[in-house]
């Protein structure tokens, strides 16, 4: 929680915000849509480029890899990670490639519509990924 | 840099530096320059969409334009827009935010040190070790060893 050494107004926003996310149920409503959005993620273990997927609530990694079984990176890693990003970013959807971890961890009050076109998107990205790395020809 | 249609752009390339950016790719292919947001979404300076999957940076749990949280903001800019904690200063704020930390705290917890970043956080825990151990008569006592 950053409130700048206590200053007033960060201070201030910072209260306002876990009131709102009480008030309005949103951490039991974040780990349904959690649940929504692992189940959706899930579908693409068995993706040839999905090495790992990790997730707890709202938050969740995909890694990727060249190799599943080895979980060799493509090349250098992070370069898959970034060419998926650059992807999702065409599309419109922005993440962020940790190395070859794709990052997901949209706001407490994401609808699961909204969780549905993310998941779309990233798997868009992620086929569109596997074709320009040509790993998924052999 | 004439290829780029907007000056914030070049100037973005000219001016600033970018964290977890290559430095060198951004003089080529810009800065995506985001104007504004609304709840899971935000906009960039040409209109187009982008739904936000990472909450910004793992922060706007809200969304991007909660309008209680502009509220809040406006009113503690209008009736004291700054203050410390520094040689027992204090104000309301702070002290209400640090009673919800408390009461919120997963493990009991006795007292809540606000910082500005993760970095500061570390670097305050580290310092409040040694100074323990000077407390306690063990001043050579300083390694951290972390896990």
């Amino acid at each position: 929680l950053n409130a700048y050494h206590g200053i007033t107004v960060a201070s201030a926003v910072a209260l306002e915000n876990l009131k709102i996310i009480e008030e309005e149920g949103l951490v039991e409503y974040a780990a349904d849509i959690g649940q929504y959005m692992q189940t959706g993620l899930e579908k693409f273990i068995s993706h040839p480029l999905v090495g790992e997927i990790r997730s707890k609530g709202l938050i969740a990694a995909v890694e990727l890899v060249a190799d599943r079984e080895t979980k060799t990176p493509f090349e250098t890693i992070g370069k898959l990670g970034r060419h998926l990003a650059s992807r999702a970013q065409k599309h419109g959807m922005i993440t962020r490639a940790m190395g070859d971890s794709i990052a997901f961890c949209p706001p407490l009050i994401s609808t699961k519509e909204e969780i549905q076109e993310m998941l779309d998107i990233f798997g868009r990205a992620l086929d569109e990924t596997l074709v320009w790395s040509g790993l998924g020809s052999d | 840099m004439n290829k780029y249609n907007s000056g914030l752009a070049s100037k973005d390339i000219q001016y600033q530096l970018h964290p977890y950016t290559d430095a060198r790719l951004h003089q080529d292919i810009g800065p995506l320059i985001i104007e504004r947001g609304e709840g899971v979404y935000v906009y960039d300076d040409k209109g187009n969409r982008y739904i936000e999957a990472m909450s910004g940076l793992w922060s706007a749990a809200l969304g991007f334009s909660n309008q209680r949280l502009v509220q809040a903001a406006e009113r503690q800019l209008r009736t004291l827009p700054f203050y410390h904690l520094f040689s027992h200063k204090s104000h309301s704020p702070s002290i209400e935010l640090s009673e919800k930390l408390i009461e919120l705290a997963p493990v009991p917890m006795s007292k809540v040190f606000l910082t500005n970043s993760g970095s500061e956080a570390n670097d305050t825990v580290v310092k409040l070790l040694w100074y323990r151990n000077n407390a306690i008569g063990q001043p050579r006592k300083r390694s951290l060893s972390v896990a």
